[in-house]
Order: C-alpha cells, then structure tokens, then sequence
C-alpha cells in the first residue's frame, strides 16, 4: 500500500491527471450552475510545479482549457483562489477585486500539538485523527443548523488534516466583515500562547457551544483520558491544574491527583472533588471548559477570514504522502481513516490491475466502458464529490426554471 | 412680515429634509453653506468626535448611559451645547434646534471630504462615527426611534409566538420568554455574531430591540465605506476648489500622526544590532515575539504580520528582513518551502508584491484589539498574557514586585497602553512625554534615550519644579487659561518638542505659543484629568503658513506633568481664532 515515493510523483502524475482526476465534476462544481460564466473563468488557480515553481493567478475559460493545461504541466499541487471582477491573466489591465469567494476552513493536526500525547508536528495516527472527527461533526453542524449553509464539502488535505469549503451562494459572496465574524464564532478557544486558560464560558451556556459539548461528550474519556493519557504524567498533571482558577483548589487537586496512578483515576477524583467543592463561585463551568480546551476544534482561522487566501484543491495529490486529498462524506467522518486514505501509485496500480483482468476475461474492446476512477479505491470518494456537485446543481436547476417563467411572464 | 415668511418656509424646508435627530447621512446637504460655517462646522464636529474617541480610549465609562454623561459633560465644557442636546437625542423644533441638525448633516458630510484620502484616516472616521451613532440610538427615544426606523424603511416586525416557542426550545434558554424578538439573516448582525451574543438558527439570528442597533450599525458601516471610498476617488476635484483647501488640509494633518510606516535611510537598523535592540529597545510584545521566532524558529500568520511590520518600521531594510526570517524559518524547514510559502508575505508587506501597498506597522489599539486564538503568539503581552504569565514576563525583565502590582492594576482597569509607558519608564529611568501608543514609537522614544541615565536625576529635578507650578490654584482653576503664565525650558529629556522644532523650523518663541495652545486645551483640575478639546499644536512657519501638529490625546496627560518654562515671556495671548486655519 504505501509503495509511495516522493521521487516517482513526476512520472505518476501525467497519468493521474489524464485517467483518474475528476475533470467533469470538478469543472461543474467551480461553474457553479454556468449562471455566471465569470464563475469559472475568472477564478485564480495557482499552481506549484516540481521544484518548488509558483504559478499563480491563472485562469481558465472552460473545462477543455484547464485540462489541457494540467495534462501539459502536470502540477504537483493546484491551489484554488478567489473569483475576480476580470480575468487574473489581465489584472494588470482592469479593475481587479474578489467578487467571491467559497468560505474555507481549514484545520491541521499541529494545532493540536498542546493536547495531543501520540504524535507531533506532522505525524498523524489514528489516535489523534479522533480531533479531526470531532472537529469536523462541531463545524459541520454549527455551519449547517447555526447558520443555514447546505453545500459543504469536507477534504482530506493529504496528510495531517482536513478542509472544508462552504458552497452555497451566500457564503460565496460574503464579505470580509462577515467572515471574521463567522469565523471568531467557531473559535471559541481564545488567548493564545502565553494564557493557559482559553476558555471561559457564561452561563447560559451559547447553543452552539453546547451542541459541541454534546458531541464531544461521549468522545472525551475515549480520547482525552485513554488514548491521549492527558493526565498521565507530572507535566501534564500541571498543564491541567493551571486551568483551575481557584488557587485553593487547583493546589488539592493538584495534590490528590498525585497520589493516584492512572488519567482515569485522576479524571474520576477531579470530577468527583469538583463536584463536591463549594469554591465554584468563579468556575461554574468548568467541567465544560475543560472538556472543550482539550478537543474544541482549532481553527486557522486566518484562512477563513480573507477573502483572497489560496487552499489546495480535492483531489489533489499530496507530494510527501502521496495521498490524495479527498472529499469525505462528514456524516462518516467516524469510519473515515487517513491511514489508508490511497496514494496515488496504489490508484495507478489498481487502474492497471483492473484493466489487465478484464483483458483476460473480454479482451481488448470494452476497456472504454468503464470510468477509470470506478476501477480503484478512490470511487467512493468521486462519489461523494458528484453527490455533492449533484446537490449544488439541483438548486441552480430550480433557480433557472424559475427564472425562465418569470420572463416569460414579464413579456405580457 | 415677508422676512418672518421666509423665516419660517427656511425652517419648514429644514424640518421637512431633516425630520429626525438621527442620521444615516444618505443625502448630502443641498443649501448653501458660508465658508466661516464651513470651517466651524469641521472643527466642531472633529471635537465631538476626539472627545469621543478619548472616552472610548480610557475605557473608564463602562456602560453607554456612562458614556453619555461623560460625554455630554465634556461637550458643555466646550462649549458645544448644541452637539450636547443633539446627542441626548433632545431637539425639539426651534429654530437652533433645526440649525443643529443641519449643522450635523453638513459637517458630517464635510469630514468625509477631510478623512476619505488614506485608509488609515478613513478607518478612524468611520470608527469615530460609528460610535458617535451608536451612543445616539441609545439615547433616542422610543418614539423617535420608531420615527428613524420608518423614515429609512428598516421597518421590522417581531417573530410570531410560534416561532419564538420554536426558537426557545432550541437556544437552551438563550431565547426568553415575554420578550419580542425580530429575526434577521445572521450577516446583519455581525458583531453579536462574533461575540455569540445571540441565537442563530438556519442562517438567521433571533434579536431583542435592544439590539437592533447592531442591525443599524452595519447599515451604517458599509455605507459609509463605501462613501468614504468613492469620496477619496472623487477628492481630486474637491482639492481644486482653493477655498476649502486650508481647512481640507489642515485639519486631515491634525489627525495623521505618525504613521511609522517609512523609514529613512538615516535610521537604517543592521540585522547584527537585532539581538541587542530586542533586548534593550522593543515593547513586550514585540520582545515576546522575537523571542518565540528564535526558540521555535516560527511564527504564525498574525504573529509574522505584527513582527514583521514592526521590524519594517523601525529600519530594518527588506533584504535584511528577508535574511533574517529566512535563517529562522529554515532551521525547522527547508530553503524551497520558505521561499515558497513564507518570502511571499514578508515582500508583500514590504509593497513588493500584490497591490503594493506600503503597510504601516500596527499601532497598539489595533495590537490591543486584535483577536488572538488558541496558539497565536501575537497580541499584546498586557492584554493578551494572562496574569501569571505577565508577571513572570515582567519579573524576567526584572521589573520589582511592587512595579509588577502598579502594572497590573492598570492592566485590571484595561490601560494596557498606561502600563507599557509605565514599562518604559522603568526601563529607561526617564519620563515620557507621550504615552505609548504604538510599539515603533516606543522604539523610536527608547533609542532617543542616551546612554547612562542622566536623565534621571534631570527628571526628578525638574517633576518638583513641576509640582510646585502646578499646584498654584488660580492658574489652573479660573477656567481662564489665556491669563495663563507659560514658561518653558527645554531639557534634554524633552526631545519630542526639539524634534518638532527641528522639523518645522519654528522659533522657540513661535513654538512656545503653539504648545502654550496646547496646554491650554488641557485643563486639569485637582488629581482628575480632564481631556483636551483638540489635541493640535499649530505651528506658525517661517514661510507664514500654518502646519498643524497632531498630539495624541495619551500625551496631553503627560504634558501637563510639565509646567513650560520660557524665559522674558510672561503672557502669551492667544486663542483659536488668531490661528485662523
Ligand atoms: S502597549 Fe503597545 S507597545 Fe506596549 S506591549 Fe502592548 S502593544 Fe506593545
Ligand atoms: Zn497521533
């Protein structure tokens, strides 16, 4: 499986490009319903080529254009812009402003660095995978029933994260006074490197936030105090304890905790002498604070605000792992494993393999019928991403059958 | 008769184009406005709003109603009653009253013309007057806020009891019972948003009436942008007109300030001082950050930004910066990956690339206000550090357990900026004459500092002169400040003032009578301070003309710390109009 090596990356990528990557649905995805054709054309991609060469604000009139021009340079990544009021190729030569924009997220296992015991920087396991799955199931919902966005889409970012990329029209066109807004909603963790506490709740607790809560609930003993053994050792004793405000407090606890062996026993004796305490005058929730410092998603939330920030477009191939950056369905986030996520030679091999079966049993002739991407283990995903366009399309279908009643009403 | 006939149409007309005390300033006024009114008009307004920014800036009146006493009582001692009544939202119909309305719309309209020509002049108007809106709204009356809403078509209605119960059961006690709500899509509401202030559900935010000015002010904000934006492409022409151009110019300098964005060639910094400097001259906050680049050979975004705007600012030259960050970063990663990700940003903010801009480094308040997630290493180490971490940063720094205790009660009462001057002071054994408010300032005013701490015995000297000055009674309480005897020496320790002189090539004399303006303005009765009216120092050219400059209000405190001492001059008489703009 990972039979992957950096090195090969030029020779597979031609016939990735060519058999595997999903030009149709991809194009009808950035076309958004072809209403406004400035949609695709004028939408900067930017390209990184092998050794390290940056293209940037290229565009692309059609589908046919942007294939040819990937099957001719083969980019190891593509980067997905904004939409411009012209043409990115001539900037230079008028007025050149963001018209829209999808809204992004994006969330990278580093930021998890403080809380997580298995790995670091960019190593992933499927320990740690665990932030991304609660991650995920909190932003989704708040994005969904908080503030009504229906098109999402959900990445794979190739290695150590995930991507999500809001569609619906009025996501694409907010403003960049509306994104920070949006974004600082979902980031509740606060304060940054030099404060220890970075949550402070008021009660009522916010329904979005106890939505959080709900999900990460049934999930906190699993991943906090068992996979990642946050109270395992002294250190991590006292990285929890400097989240209790109370001096008083903090130091029992603090003291209680060492006398007990495992994460479990000493999770059990802080709810326990938490419980039982009478100083929570000025910590009310702090069960829930705790709970959501350790496994609140932490959000780039640099990426969300701007209007013109470049993220690396689905399908992708990541160039270290050689995986592919793809889209997965967020109601499955649970089954989803980026351990296994394919790299792009198991995809070429698997093509192969396919092929060279159905040459024995039909011979040459029906080796068309059959889409490439279906004979690998990629097609689940492909899917995922055509139910999406699909989706996206349906409401475009509604929109443009409506409007062609209204004009014709207007000719009477 | 026919004189008290077209009185009253004139009053009718006004009333008819101007029915509310409050404006979203849609239509620019149409009669015709004298050039004395112009330039009062401009002035005045520009007070109402300074006064306003000052009460914001000290953060001591916490709730609006605060706000508004506060408020109205420094405009009465302005003399500004009109801009008092119209603020309390008190305007009847008579005849100044109706003036007052005009004059609101019109000098509204003309500080567009003063504040649209950068982005930073145009950012501070529209925060100025943003708040000055949204502390009118509160004082409205029900009645005429009904009145507002209709006659700008923001007619609402409230959600239905089905619909409340609905949003009840879902917002877990966020949403109450016996209170109206109206709903409104969730991007109206921004800044309740932000905050999660309030309920949303399917994409709509549930809002109390109360909180309908949240709705108003994002109205209000984007229109105005967006005026502001097409007056600074129209300007040009305006700028034609000879007439309005002293008091377009003037004033626009009164409020520039220093923007630290340039660097001249003299005040280059090499990359081998770096180190030292960083000890010996940055603000924490930019300390903070040189200090975490070196150990984790990284920065995030908001982090690079504040830190490299900064180091931009205080000279050091975009090949150096470029070395700098590089042989940090490619510690943990490689050449390629920098160049290719990082080197981008850095040139940018240098105005290479993109739209070339030349961007200015970050004052403290945008520092101050700036949002800082879980693992930002930006911000501002007062405001951002929590206690624990302040005090042992300060401790490090070797600032005494009864320094730290006075700084952290400014920190408690929000005067982060107070304590970083408070910071400095320590550090560099003298007085500032301005507090600080921007972190390339702070540089600037600690590299001034010459080497071994004369100045400290200079200071003290000089603070009980000081002292012994200012508690003459007579002088400070009369209200008439022009009696006032102004006597100036300067010291080393003031090389703010030598520095403007320089720069203006001003006589002592002239100099004098322009802080003497200054100084004026600044009452200070007892221990409280009362804030300046225009925080402005005119200074009279060789050439004649007058060049305004700008002090910030921080500094107006400082000053009078200081009693001027100039010898032979006894009185100097002067008031606004001598100064004519
Ligand atoms: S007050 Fe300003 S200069 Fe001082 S630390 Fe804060 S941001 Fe930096
Ligand atoms: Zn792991």
């Amino acid at each position: 499986m990972s039979n992957y090596h950096p090195d090969s990356l030029s020779t597979l990528l031609p016939i990735y490009y060519k058999r595997l990557f999903p030009h149709g649905p991809f194009f009808r995805w950035l076309s958004y319903g072809n209403v406004d054709t400035r949609c695709f054309a004028n939408r900067e991609f930017s390209f990184t080529l092998e050794h390290d060469i940056y293209l940037r604000y290229q565009s692309f009139s059609n589908q046919e254009e942007f294939e040819k021009e990937i099957a001719k340079i083969c980019p190891h990544k593509i980067d997905i812009g904004a939409v411009y009021s012209c043409r990115p190729k001539y900037r230079n030569q008028y007025v050149f402003q963001v018209i829209e924009k999808e809204l992004v997220f994006d969330i990278d296992m580093t930021d998890y660095d403080d809380v997580r015991t298995c790995c670091s920087g960019a190593d992933v396991c499927t320990k740690c995978w665990k932030f991304m799955v609660i991650a995920c199931k909190i932003i989704d919902a708040a994005l969904r029933e908080d503030f009504g966005f229906q098109h999402i889409l959900w990445v794979f970012s190739g290695r150590r994260g995930v991507h999500c990329w809001v569609c619906d029209e009025s996501a694409r066109k907010l403003n960049n006074l509306a994104r920070p807004a949006i974004a600082e909603y979902l980031q509740v963790l606060s304060g940054g490197e030099n404060q220890a506490k970075k949550v402070t709740l008021i009660s009522p607790i916010h329904p979005s936030i106890q939505r959080a809560l709900n999900f990460i609930e049934p999930l906190f003993d699993e991943v906090c105090i068992k996979d990642q053994d946050i109270l395992g050792t002294d250190d991590r004793i006292r990285k929890f304890t400097a989240l209790i405000p109370d001096d008083e407090f903090r130091n029992s606890v603090g003291t209680a905790m060492l006398s007990l062996r495992s994460s479990k026993e000493r999770w059990q004796k802080f709810l326990q002498m938490y419980q039982s305490t009478s100083q929570k005058r000025n910590c009310k929730c702090l069960v829930e604070e705790i709970k959501l410092q350790y496994t609140y998603p932490r959000l780039d939330i640099h990426v969300t605000k701007g209007m013109n920030h470049l993220l690396k477009s689905p399908f992708c191939v990541h160039p270290k792992t050689g995986k592919i950056c793809v889209p997965f369905n967020p109601k499955a986030v649970d089954k989803f494993d980026p351990t296994t996520v394919p790299t792009i030679s198991t995809l070429i091999e698997e093509v192969g393999e396919y092929d060279d079966k159905q040459k024995k049993i039909l011979g040459d002739a029906d080796k068309a019928r059959v889409k490439d991407y279906k004979k690998t283990s990629v097609y689940k995903n492909v899917n995922v991403f055509e139910e999406f366009v699909r989706n996206l399309e349906a409401i475009w279908k509604g929109k443009n059958v409506k409007i062609g009643i209204s004009d014709q009403s207007m000719e009477f | 008769m026919n004189f008290l006939k077209t009185r009253r149409s004139k009053k009718a007309q006004v009333l008819v184009q101007y029915p509310c005390d409050l404006q979203l300033y849609k239509t620019p006024p149409t009669e015709e406005i004298s050039l004395t009114d112009f330039d009062k008009y401009a002035i005045n307004r520009l007070k109402v709003l300074r006064a306003m920014e000052q009460l914001t800036l000290k953060r001591t009146a916490s709730t609006n109603d605060e706000l508004k006493t506060a408020l109205v009582a420094e405009l009465k001692k302005q003399s500004l009653n009109g801009y008092a009544k119209l603020i309390q939202g008190n305007l009847g119909d008579s005849e100044d009253d109706i003036l007052m309305r005009r004059e609101d719309i019109a000098s509204h309209f003309i500080l567009r013309l003063v504040y649209c020509r950068t982005e930073d002049l145009r950012r501070w108007l529209l925060l100025r007057e943003l708040d000055l809106f949204k502390l009118r709204w509160h004082c409205l009356a029900p009645a005429k806020r009904k009145q507002f809403l209709e006659l700008n078509n923001l007619d609402y209605s409230v959600i239905s009891d089905e619909d409340r119960n609905e949003a009840i059961m879902k917002s877990k006690g966020l949403v109450k019972h016996n209170t109206d709500y109206y709903k409104v899509h969730w991007s109206e509401v921004c800044d309740l948003v932000r905050s999660r202030k309030v309920f949303l559900m399917d994409g709509f935010a549930f809002i109390t009436s109360s909180e309908i000015i949240s709705v108003l002010t994002s109205h209000f904000r984007s229109h105005l942008a967006h005026c502001l934006s097409i007056a600074a492409r129209k300007i040009d022409n305006i700028d034609d007109d000879t007439r309005l151009h002293p008091t377009l110019h003037n004033l626009h300098n009164a409020y520039a300030g220093e923007s630290y964005a340039k660097t001249t060639s003299t005040d280059q910094i090499s990359l081998e001082s770096l180190e030292a400097l960083s000890r010996k001259s940055f603000p924490l906050c930019m300390q903070q950050l040189h200090r975490t680049l070196r150990s984790e050979h990284h920065l995030r975004h908001g982090a690079r930004q504040q830190y490299s705007l900064f180091l931009k600012g205080i000279g050091l030259s975009l090949e150096d910066a470029m070395t700098f960050w590089r042989s940090e970063f490619t510690k943990k990663m490689d050449v390629d990956k920098f160049d290719k990700n990082y080197a981008y940003n850095i040139r940018h903010n240098y105005g290479q690339e993109g739209k070339r801009t030349n961007y200015t480094p970050y004052s403290c308040n945008k520092i101050i206000m700036s949002s800082v997630g879980a693992g930002d290493q930006h911000g501002c180490p007062f405001r951002h550090n929590d206690q624990a971490s302040l005090k042992s940063l300060l401790q490090t720094n070797g600032v005494s357990s009864a320094d730290i205790s006075e700084m952290m009660e400014l920190v408690s009462k929000n005067n982060y900026q107070m304590a970083c001057t408070k910071y400095f002071e320590l550090k560099h054994g003298r007085e500032l004459l301005d507090a600080i408010r921007h972190p390339n300032q702070y540089f600037s005013e600690s590299v001034k500092t010459p080497a071994g701490n004369v100045a400290i015995a200079q200071t003290t000297a000089n603070q009980k002169g000081a002292k012994g000055e200012n508690k003459d009674p007579n002088k400070m309480d009369t209200g008439d400040d022009f009696g006032m005897k102004v006597v100036l020496t300067l010291k080393p320790w003031m090389p703010k003032l030598r520095h403007q002189m320089e720069k203006f090539k001003c006589s002592l004399l002239q100099f004098v009578r322009s802080l003497y303006m200054h100084i004026c303005s600044v009452r200070q009765t007892a221990e409280k301070l009362h804030w300046i009216s225009f925080a402005s120092v005119y200074v009279k050219q060789k050439s004649g003309s007058i060049l305004s400059v700008f002090i910030h209000p921080i500094s107006a405190y400082k000053y009078c710390k200081y009693t001027a001492r100039v010898e032979g001059e006894t009185k100097v008489k002067l008031n606004f109009s001598d100064l004519k703009l």
